[in-house]
């Protein structure tokens, strides 16, 4: 999400281009979720450095995904 | 019979070794007390009444016959309703999943199955384990045993109740932010969120890959290790599943004046936390210094760091998993859940990568604060229970001291350590290094012990006959 929705209605055109077809009561809550994630990527993208950093969340030495051996 | 209800699994196991205990009169005890009061409390969706009494007599012979199988040999205990059970209705507590009846058991069922413990049935939960307190499912939300007017908290709502109540001796729940923790803590219970990998998923209806844990919620911490020593282990078909040596859950019994504690003072602090939720974890933390343990002030991220990093990566996997529902089928969704879920349809791939990054920097973080403290510890929850459907909602600027360590996967447990005016339960959260699930338990343990707090249980009976 780039920027974040400001409107109800900018809300439902977003959310209607990744086909989800949101009725009208639901978008009050939605909308405050919505804008929470936006500031929240925002801040992910403000505390980005280029460091050397992997990326994380998938270990194959220690999962059973694939033997160590 | 109730008495047999608020056994600890501890004491009732013992009694059942000796056979001073039948595993169908104890199994009788809690399907008569589900009976009597599941109706005001909502804690269970399905009871498994003939299951249960056949698997009760097949662990009395078994025990008569000399062939004992451990702890949790006739122990009653309930799974939350995401846990696949085959052949049994499992929902989710989704009208979506409403029929479904699985073909394969979740893991931790088989487990728990091969231990002898029996299953007296499906508890209830937050619709797909995130939808909150909502009153327009199939079934109603679980209520707080310790005040029906209050919520149990969630997500694994019934089995916070069952446990709390007397109807299970112990419940199975999941954590993705807080879900077993949060219950634990306002019911009153001991709850562990395992290392991440350290417990299978496989068969538990996901709600974020990389942030979901299975564990088990008890009465007390002891309770919890004797479930851990069953539940811990490598499985291979769940990817993110840990092949490590598994901790000594029976050296809870140690003492803990060699452990160093950190109080996560900052944390706790720039939080909004009632006074006496503040009162009962500074009375806590003179507690293990009084067992010899050091206690010290850490400095931990700030909850915000964390709560930016789980709420992308929890939100983009959680609308990953529901994508193909939510488009062809929302009308089958509660209303809170759909609110919750379908704004991860915005995140950019971008920023959950760079959301996964942030993770990386802050399990660095905690590592290095925990180079100097073997455990950290901080209120589990920053009040006691809300009245029912008023738990505050999911938003960025509410601090959570749960989510912290689904980000990092450490080990987490909740213990109750007090009451609040109104007589619910105070906990506080007892944070480990990974794969260190013991040390977090014995902490636990020791302070249940040296504390009276387990002494206390809800007064349902009361209630129950003021009703009738």
């Amino acid at each position: 999400m780039t920027i974040a929705p400001m409107t109800k209605t900018e809300l439902a055109a977003q959310l209607a281009l990744q086909g989800l077809n949101i009725a009208e009561d639901d978008l009050d809550g939605m909308l405050s979720m919505a804008r929470d994630l936006a500031e929240s990527a925002r801040s992910m993208r403000c505390k980005h450095e280029y460091a050397l950093e992997s990326l994380s969340g998938f270990s194959l030495a220690k999962t059973g995904g694939c033997s160590d051996e | 019979m109730n008495e047999l209800c608020f056994l600890t699994i501890a004491e009732a196991a013992k009694q059942i070794a000796a056979r001073k205990l039948s595993p169908v009169d104890l199994t009788k005890a809690f399907l008569d007390r589900i009976a009597s009061l599941n109706p005001q409390l909502n804690a269970y969706l399905l009871v498994l009444v003939n299951s249960a009494l056949a698997d009760a007599k097949q662990a009395e012979t078994e025990i008569a016959a000399g062939k004992y199988r451990g702890p949790l040999h006739g122990i009653p205990i309930a799974l939350k309703d995401i846990y696949c059970t085959k052949g049994i209705r499992t929902t989710a507590h989704s009208a979506l999943l409403k029929d479904n009846i699985p073909t394969e058991d979740a893991f931790t069922r088989t487990l728990l199955a091969d231990a002898g413990a029996i299953l007296l049935g499906k508890t209830a939960t937050w619709e797909f384990a995130i939808g909150g307190t909502s009153f327009d499912l199939p079934w109603p939300p679980a209520r707080n045993p310790w005040n029906t007017a209050h919520d149990p908290g969630g997500s694994s709502s019934g089995s916070g109740a069952a446990v709390a109540s007397g109807l299970a001796m112990a419940a199975m729940g999941s954590d993705t932010g807080g879900s077993i923790r949060g219950p634990s803590a306002l019911c009153g219970l001991a709850g562990i969120k395992p290392t991440y990998g350290l417990v299978s998923r496989r068969g538990i209806l996901p709600l974020s890959f990389s942030l979901d844990h299975a564990g088990p919620m008890c009465w007390t911490a002891q309770d919890c290790a004797l479930m851990m020593s069953v539940l811990a282990g490598h499985d291979p078909l769940d990817a993110g599943s840990a092949n490590v040596a598994i901790p000594d859950f029976a050296s809870i019994n140690q003492h803990i004046s060699n452990l160093r504690i950190g109080y996560a003072r900052s944390m706790t602090e720039e939080a909004e936390v009632d006074s006496d939720v503040l009162k009962a974890m500074q009375a806590g933390l003179k507690v293990f210094e009084s067992l010899g343990a050091r206690v010290c002030d850490v400095e931990l991220a700030p909850s915000l760091a964390f709560a930016d990093v789980a709420s992308l990566i929890s939100r983009s996997e959680s609308y990953a998993i529901h994508e193909n529902d939510l488009v062809n089928t929302p009308h089958l969704f509660g209303k809170i859940f759909r609110q919750r879920i379908a704004p991860g349809a915005l995140v950019r791939a971008s920023d959950y990568i760079n959301a996964m990054r942030g993770r990386t920097r802050l399990v660095g973080q905690l590592a290095d604060v925990m180079k100097s403290v073997d455990l950290v510890v901080m209120p589990a929850w920053p009040t006691a229970a809300s009245k029912l459907g008023e738990v505050p909602g999911m938003s960025r600027s509410k601090a959570s001291f749960m989510r912290p360590f689904n980000v990092t996967g450490s080990p987490a447990l909740s213990v109750c350590n007090g009451f609040s005016a109104m007589g619910l339960p105070l906990s506080m959260q007892i944070v480990g290094r990974p794969f260190e699930d013991h040390i977090v338990l014995r902490a636990g343990h020791a302070f249940e012990v040296a504390t009276s707090f387990r002494a206390r249980r809800p007064s349902l009976e009361v209630e129950a006959s003021a009703a009738a």
